[in-house]
C-alpha cells in the first residue's frame, strides 16, 4: 500500500538506506456512535519520514498532535490504517511472528512515566532481563544485567531491588539499561524526562547522549520540550493535528521557523535570562578556598 | 506585619515522623509575599516546596506537623489555628491551584455547579441562584463559556482555567499555585501562565508559586526563593537571582536547564538531593558542591544579604559561577 498521494513536506532522508522509513502512515479512530462507516479522527494523517543510522530525530508539537501515536505505530503497538513502515529495509508494516522479531530486537523504547514501566513487584534485574529472555538469549543474562547497570550509572545490587526502592532519576536509568538489553539500532524515546527534575534532567540526556556516542544509536524522540530538542535531535519534525508541518535540521527550524505553529510554539517556552555575564558589582573577598567548578 | 502583607512565614519548622523519632523537612524557612506580588518557589523533589504549601493552608499529611515557627495569612495566624479557621481560609482568603486538574475536580459535577459552590461556601449570604450566576461569569472570565460543561469534556489547560476560576471565586488576598502549569503543553501554558498574571492584576492578590521550572520563573516571578533540603539557600528579586546566582546550588539548577537558543551541554548537578533522614551536617548540599570544604561540614550557613533588598545566600563560599 503505497502512499504517495499523500502530501508529505520533504523529508531529506540523509543517508541512502535509512534505519527507519514510514511513508504516508495514517491512524484513523472512529468517533462517535456510529461505529461502522461514522465519522473518525485522523490521529495520524500521512506523515513521512526516515530516521538515519546513528541519527536522531525529533516529533514536537502540542498534547494531540499525534507523535505518541506515531512512536506506538512504528513500535508495532498500534496497527495502522494505511502507510508503511521499513526497517533495516524490511517492510514491518504488517509483519507478525517470526517477520517481526528484528523489529523487536532492534526497536526498544523509555516511556516518559519510570513509575509505570516496571512490575512493582519484580526485582527490576528480572525485568531488565525480559528482552533478552524474551528474543531466546536466557543465557546471557547473567553477564548481561550487571553490565547493563553498569552502563548507566547503577551498582550491579541494584538487580536485587524493587523499583520503589529507586528515584525517578534512577527507575528511567533503568529504563534505559532494559532497552539496551537487546543492543537495539533505534530507540523511540517518549518524553523521556519530561517528568524529571531539571538537575536530573541533565543527568539523563547526558547519559543517552553518551550511550548514542559509544552504540551509534538512532533515537526517535518525542517531546513537548524544545528546549530538550535543540540540545539532542539533529533534525525536527513539527507536527500538529495528524500531520508534519516543519522538517529539517533542527538548528535550521530553530533560527528560522517556516511554518506559523512552529514560530507559535517556540514564542511560547519560558526562557532564562541570558547566562551570567559581569553585570554584578565585584564579590566582597570570598574566603581562600574557591576552587573552580 | 506590613497591612500589604499577604503570606508571612518566619522560621518556619515541619517535622516528618519517621521510627520513634521526628525528621525536619522544612527547617527554618522565612518568606513573605506582598498583595500583587508573585514569589516563587523553586528546588528539586523533596526539597519541601510542596510541603510548605499544604502547610501554609494546614493540609500537612498526617506524617507531618510543624514543630515550630508561624505562618501568618493576611493576618491570622495558621499554626495551631481552629478546624473552622483553616477551613475558612481555604478558599476563602487562600485560593489554591494544584499541578493535576483531573484529580481535584470532581468528575460527576458540571463545571459551573463546582465554581458556585466554591462561593457558596464562603458567602452564603449570596444565596444558591446568585452563586451559579456568578460562578458562570466568572467562568467567562478566564474564557470557559459553557458552565454546564463537565471536567471530562475539557482539555488539560481549560480544566486548570476552571480550577483557576474556583481558585479566585472569593477574591482572595492570597493564591497558591503548585506545579499550576507544569501539566501542560508550552502554548497552554503560557495561557494560563497570561491569565495567573491578569487575574493577579485585577484583584491585587499575591502568587505563592511553587515550580521547577525556572523558565516560568523568569516569566512571572518577582521574586524568587530557592529551597535545598527544607532550608531556604538563596532569595532574591527573580532578575538578580536568575541573572547572577551566587549560591552553587541555584548555579547547578540554572545550568542544567536546557538553552533554546543554542547548543550548549547540560551541566547536571552531580548526585541526589539527600533524603530528609540522611541530610549532610553543616550545608546540606554540601555533598554535591564543587566548593566545599571542612567548613561546610561543621556550619551551617545562615542566609545573609550584603544590604537589604538584594538577593540573600546562605553559602560559605558564595559567588559567581566559575
Amino acid at each position: 500500500m503505497s502512499a504517495s498521494d499523500a502530501p508529505r513536506p520533504v523529508a531529506a532522508a540523509p543517508a541512502p538506506v535509512p534505519l527507519l522509513a514510514v511513508d504516508g502512515l495514517v491512524r484513523a479512530f472512529p468517533v462517535g456512535r456510529a461505529r461502522r462507516g461514522g465519522p473518525v479522527l485522523r490521529a495520524v494523517d500521512g506523515v513521512s519520514f526516515a530516521v538515519a543510522p546513528g541519527e536522531t530525530l525529533a516529533l514536537v508539537g502540542e498534547s494531540g498532535a499525534g507523535k505518541s501515536t506515531v512512536a506506538r505505530l512504528v513500535l508495532r503497538l498500534d496497527e495502522p490504517t494505511a502507510g508503511t513502515i521499513t526497517f533495516a529495509g524490511a517492510d514491518v508494516t504488517r509483519a507478525r511472528g517470526a517477520a517481526l522479531r528484528p523489529l523487536r530486537r532492534g526497536v526498544q523504547a523509555v516511556f516518559q512515566d519510570p513509575a509505570s514501566s516496571f512490575d512493582p513487584r519484580r526485582r527490576v534485574g528480572t525485568s531488565v532481563a525480559e528482552p533478552l529472555v524474551a528474543q531466546g538469549r536466557a543465557a546471557e543474562v547473567g553477564t548481561r544485567v550487571p553490565e547493563l547497570l553498569g552502563l548507566v550509572g547503577l551498582g550491579p545490587d541494584a538487580a536485587g531491588r524493587y523499583p520503589h526502592e529507586f528515584s525517578g532519576g534512577q527507575r528511567q536509568r533503568l529504563a534505559i539499561a532494559r532497552a539496551l538489553a537487546v543492543q537495539p539500532d533505534l530507540v523511540v524515546l517518549d518524553e523521556p524526562v519530561s517528568a524529571l527534575d531539571v538537575s536530573i534532567q541533565a543527568q539523563v540526556l547526558e547519559l543517552l547522549a553518551d550511550l548514542r556516542r559509544r552504540f551509534g544509536l538512532a533515537y526517535l524522540l518525542i517531546s513537548h520540550d524544545l528546549a530538550v530538542v535543540r540540545q539532542v535531535a539533529d533534525r525536527v519534525a513539527v507536527m500538529e493535528r495528524g500531520r508534519i508541518v516543519e522538517t529539517g535540521p533542527t538548528a535550521t527550524v530553530f533560527a528560522a521557523p517556516q511554518d506559523p505553529h512552529t514560530r507559535a510554539l517556540l514564542a511560547a517556552v519560558p526562557r532564562l535570562p541570558p547566562p551570567p555575564a559581569p553585570l554584578s558589582p565585584p564579590d566582597p573577598p570570598s574566603p581562600p578556598h574557591h576552587p573552580s567548578m | 506585619m506590613s497591612p500589604a502583607t499577604v503570606l508571612e512565614v518566619t522560621d518556619l519548622r515541619v517535622g516528618l515522623r519517621r521510627g520513634d523519632g521526628e525528621v525536619p523537612v522544612l527547617d527554618g524557612v522565612s518568606l513573605t509575599v506582598a498583595a500583587g506580588e508573585c514569589v516563587a518557589v523553586v528546588g528539586e523533589s523533596g526539597a519541601g516546596k510542596t510541603v510548605l504549601a499544604l502547610a501554609v493552608v494546614a493540609l500537612l499529611p498526617p506524617v507531618m506537623r510543624v514543630v515550630g515557627g508561624g505562618i501568618r495569612v493576611a493576618g491570622t495566624e495558621v499554626v495551631g489555628a481552629s478546624d473552622a479557621t483553616t477551613r475558612a481560609l481555604r478558599g476563602g482568603a487562600v485560593g489554591m491551584v494544584f499541578q493535576d486538574p483531573q484529580a481535584s475536580l470532581h468528575p460527576a459535577f458540571r463545571v459551573g455547579a463546582q465554581v458556585a459552590e466554591a462561593i457558596e461556601a464562603h458567602r452564603p449570604e449570596v444565596g444558591r441562584a446568585g452563586a451559579r450566576a456568578e460562578a458562570t461569569e466568572r467562568l467567562r472570565r478566564v474564557g470557559i463559556t459553557d458552565p454546564r460543561a463537565f471536567p471530562h469534556q475539557l482539555s488539560g489547560g481549560m480544566r486548570q482555567r476552571v480550577m483557576l476560576a474556583m481558585a479566585t471565586a472569593n477574591d482572595p488576598p492570597l493564591c497558591i499555585a503548585d506545579e499550576a502549569t507544569s501539566a501542560l503543553d508550552v502554548t497552554v501554558q503560557a495561557q494560563v501562565l497570561d491569565l495567573l498574571a491578569s487575574t493577579r492584576a485585577a484583584t491585587g492578590a499575591g502568587l505563592l508559586l511553587v515550580t521547577h521550572d525556572l523558565g516560568v520563573v523568569a516569566t512571572v516571578a518577582d521574586r524568587v526563593v530557592v529551597l535545598y533540603a527544607g532550608r531556604v539557600v538563596e532569595s532574591g528579586p527573580a532578575a538578580e537571582v536568575l541573572a547572577a546566582p551566587r549560591h552553587p546550588y541555584t548555579q547547578g539548577l540554572a545550568a542544567a536547564v536546557p538553552r533554546l537558543d543554542r547548543v550548549a551541554p547540560v551541566a547536571p548537578i552531580p548526585g541526589q538531593p539527600p533524603d530528609p533522614w540522611d541530610r549532610p551536617s553543616g550545608c546540606a548540599f554540601r555533598t554535591r558542591c564543587p566548593r566545599a570544604d571542612a567548613r561546610c561540614a561543621d556550619e551551617v550557613p545562615v542566609l545573609g544579604a550584603e544590604a537589604p533588598g538584594l538577593a540573600a545566600v546562605a553559602c560559605h563560599h558564595p559567588g559567581p559561577s566559575a
